[in-house]
């Protein structure tokens, strides 16, 4: 099929051939991983971030554009996992700005709205690093801008975006140091290019094949399963305590607000109000649509007083103290609803008992499942986030993969303030945790002496090398045991101890260091672990050392030196 | 002006040596416990370590063998005092800090049954919001003020209203010991599985062993300890900075001493061995450094 325009639910179809078309690839797009560890994930947040879109406009129908951009948006936009993902996401939710007005559009009316995508996903990065899926994105719509003429099709604007893209993709590896040394293509540029495939392959009219069970193995999918609601948690003679879960889409009205100008905050201090008193606000605004989330006494005033600003879509009203579920999906979180309230509190990510049990033990109040494997989408974030009845909520995300999703959270969250601590690695997070002290009361003192911990934490990892390769110079054949300090290859050998005992041996503070801190894995045993800390204690008398286990996959040893 | 009597107790620190050269007698405690045979053993804890060596002792402690601690009793009370008291000789007895024991408490009930027995006799209980050579360094204090002629008030009325410029920092080697006697204030998140961690011990200004805050490794948490000391002390160069030591390992013991010397710069620097009762609590490789600064203030929570 030729199209000269698209409406909505021929965008539709393009997204959700992108997805389907990377849902197809994904596993490649994992295995494109700088280091040879068994732990890339990108194809897989990707995944997860472009299925949130589409999961939102499944059902709609309407061939109006703007009607399918919003949802997709916001779906995308709470999906999104990992680095690329969140940059996926602000690429879609640019794209989507640019469609929303519309009906439908031509194709050059699409690269303004492409346009728009590059400019949201370099503003949502701090630092934006060339040689990525920005790139990619950024010179594929810079080549459209070039090519489509009034007379192209929404094909040819495809086909030059997919075309400049690949060939984009092929120079990241001359523009990233890491990625030439490994001699691998950026995987999140890989990522977009099968996604742009995906949605030519719906304009040629091929068919993709996806196994349907592997969208449905999702965390948290966006599709809420039927309640099983026990009434009998609120008897007759039971006081309200908890309040009540209330969610409501509002359509702001041209009539009642200036809708280009509104303001959340308006929305905020009403339901901080005294009247309402709102607890774990979360409120978003896209367009003419207002999302909220509160927990309250008094849902009727939120309602009464919400109708100033437009009508309600949808509205959602659950006692709090059934045991209803609420998209979380975890149990533990509805155990923190109806803790007591709190100043402090530590949202942490990590995987594995032993090292959830130990964040635990040492005063985090939600782990959030995941890490180098999995990374917790934004979503994840914000459900760990309104668990909590808290002023501060200190967020570790142990992962640099993870960072912004945790900071997409913490802007959308309103409930409380959000701090991000850039703990990189799990073993960091466990020496910040020790030295967890509010009793100074003071948020500056708490989070800098939260820096000054983490400043001083070398932290390492054991895990076994997927593929042969060169890296730092140090010759690596696959199965070898590869120690990586604070994220550097070091040292790599046929026997696991012997891999750690030289990256110790070559770590130029190890003089300075005093404490090292085993973490180890579900494949090491306890034996094997006290035979380490000997050869340990052998060559550095000087040093404590200790272990506890993580029951971690992958990664046989977290450790950190301080 | 009639002779009196200077006494300590068990956690004094003051060795067989520094009692005789400043004339000071103490009161003993006790300790107990049972060893890996089954077998309870009771023992005085003696400042000169007459039944068990200070180095086999700790070793004990650091087993993970629990030992309990006894205040000093009215037998031993009526022992010491009397000795005294029948001599015709009047008493200053600086006890333990009585948030660490029942001792002074006790002192201050049995205070009128002896002035009811020896009513020309002044007895003076004084309770020094200190233990190991805080509690130690008042003692000898009191003794050098008793050789420059200073009467019995006198001496009383300085330390007590001196006592709280009396600095404590300490660190221990192990947290177990510590969280298995339970005797140090410090909030729940400060313990837990702390791998690595080393509180630093004050004694607060209502005597209790404070954890002040926490410090990552041994010789971070002793070179903190002397920044801190420096920050406090007040003309150190014109005094003797005490340490009392469990069985510590030598080169932590080195670097606190030097650095205390050309750091702090205090005129002296001089180790004893920690007696046994707050040894007990805090266990083996606990370094403990006393000096005066500006009033203690501070209050655990």
């Amino acid at each position: 099929m030729v199209l000269n325009k698209i409406n909505g639910q021929d965008f539709k179809n393009l997204i959700t051939f992108g997805a389907k078309n990377l849902r197809l690839n994904f596993k490649e797009v994992d295995d494109l991983n700088v280091f040879p560890v068994p732990d890339g994930d990108t194809g897989t947040n990707m995944c997860h971030t472009i299925e949130g879109g589409v999961d939102n406009i499944r059902g709609i129908e309407s061939n109006n554009l703007s009607d399918i951009a919003k949802p997709l948006s916001s779906g995308a936009l709470l999906g999104a996992r990992g680095n690329s993902g969140v940059i996926l996401s602000q690429i879609i939710r640019g794209i989507c700005k640019g469609l929303s007005n519309k009906k439908e559009v031509t194709a050059l009316e699409l690269v303004e709205a492409y346009k728009l995508g590059v400019k949201q996903a370099y503003g949502a990065v701090v630092t934006p690093v060339e040689g990525t899926i920005l790139t990619v994105f950024r010179e594929a719509t810079e080549h459209v801008s070039k090519m489509v003429k009034k007379s192209s099709s929404i094909n040819d604007f495809y086909q030059y975006h997919f075309e400049e893209a690949k060939r984009s993709l092929a120079r990241t590896i001359d523009i990233l140091p890491v990625l030439k040394e490994a001699g691998v293509i950026d995987s999140g540029g890989a990522g977009y290019v099968y996604i742009v495939e995906g949605m030519l392959k719906y304009l040629n009219e091929e068919e993709i094949k996806v196994d349907e069970s592997s969208l449905t193995q999702r965390v948290n999918s966006g599709e809420q399963e039927t309640k099983q609601i026990d009434f009998s948690a609120f008897g007759p003679d039971d006081v309200l305590q908890f309040g009540y879960c209330t969610e409501f889409i509002l359509r702001l009205q041209n009539s009642k607000v200036d809708i280009e100008h509104f303001d959340i905050d308006n929305v905020i201090n009403i339901l901080n109000g005294d009247d309402i008193k709102g607890d774990s606000i979360v409120a978003l605004v896209d367009d003419s649509v207002l999302k909220v989330h509160v927990h309250t006494m008094n849902p009727g005033i939120v309602l009464d007083k919400m109708r100033q600003f437009g009508e309600f879509l949808t509205i959602k009203i659950e006692n709090m103290a059934l045991q209803h579920n609420e998209n979380i999906g975890d149990s533990q979180l509805e155990e923190n609803r109806r803790k007591e309230h709190k100043k402090y509190t530590v949202v942490a990510v990590g995987q594995g008992e032993g090292i959830v049990n130990a964040f635990k033990e040492l005063g985090v109040d939600v782990v959030i499942s995941g890490g180098q494997t999995m990374n917790p989408s934004t979503e994840n974030f914000i459900n760990a986030f309104k668990s909590l009845d808290a002023e501060n909520i200190i967020v570790f995300p142990n992962n640099s993969n993870i960072f912004m999703a945790a900071s997409q959270a913490a802007k959308l969250y309103k409930g409380a303030n959000v701090e991000i601590v850039k703990t990189k690695s799990i073993a960091e997070c466990y020496s910040a945790l020790t030295m967890l002290d509010f009793s100074s009361d003071d948020l500056t003192i708490i989070l800098g002496n939260f820096r000054e911990v983490i400043d001083n934490v070398t932290s390492g990892e054991v895990t076994t090398a997927t593929r042969d390769t060169n890296i730092n110079g140090i010759d690596i054949k696959k199965g070898d045991y590869i120690t990586l300090i604070d994220g550097d290859l070091v040292s790599a050998n046929k026997d696991r101890d012997q891999s750690i005992l030289k990256a110790l041996e070559n770590n130029k503070d190890i003089e300075d260091k005093q404490v090292l801190l085993l973490i180890y894995g579900e494949n090491v045993n306890e034996g094997e672990v006290e035979e380490l800390i000997t050869k340990i204690n052998d060559l550095f008398p000087y040093l404590e050392v200790g272990a506890i286990p993580g029951n971690q996959a992958i990664y046989d040893y977290y450790f950190s030196l301080e | 002006m009639s002779k009196f009597a200077i006494i300590g107790d068990s956690t004094c620190d003051l060795t067989d040596e520094l009692r005789k050269e400043y004339d000071i007698d103490y009161c003993r405690m006790m300790v107990s416990w049972t060893n890996k045979e089954g077998v309870n053993k009771e023992i005085y804890a003696s400042l000169s370590w007459e039944e068990i060596s200070h180095k086999d002792y700790f070793d004990l402690v650091a087993s993970g063998i629990r030992v309990f601690t006894t205040q000093v009793t009215e037998q031993e009370f009526d022992k010491v005092f009397e000795k005294h008291l029948k001599a015709g000789e009047d008493l200053l007895y600086i006890g333990c800090s009585s948030a660490l024991s029942a001792s002074v408490l006790l002192g201050q009930k049995l205070q009128k049954k002896y002035q009811d027995k020896y009513p020309d006799r002044k007895i003076y209980i004084l309770d020094p919001l200190n233990s190991c050579m805080g509690q130690g360094s008042m003692l000898l204090l009191a003794s050098e003020m008793r050789k420059d002629g200073k009467s019995i008030e006198e001496i009383y009325n300085y330390i007590d209203e001196h006592k709280l410029e009396w600095h404590q920092l300490a660190t221990v080697e192990n947290l177990d010991t510590l969280k298995r006697a339970g005797r140090v204030k410090a909030s729940k998140a400060f313990f837990g599985n702390l791998f690595g961690v080393k509180p630093i011990l004050i004694s607060d200004a209502k005597g209790n062993n404070y954890a002040i805050e926490k410090q990552k490794g041994r010789r971070n948490a002793l070179l903190r300890m002397v920044e801190m000391a420096k920050a406090e002390a007040v003309n150190p160069e014109n005094q003797i900075c005490w340490i009392s030591d469990a069985e510590c390992k030598k080169e932590d013991l080195e670097l606190l001493v030097d650095n205390l010397k050309s750091v702090v710069k205090f005129k002296d620097v001089k180790v004893v061995p920690m007696g046994p009762i707050i040894g007990a609590t805090t266990g083996k490789g606990t370094i403990g450094v006393f000096f005066r600064g500006e009033k203690v203030t501070i209050i655990g929570e």
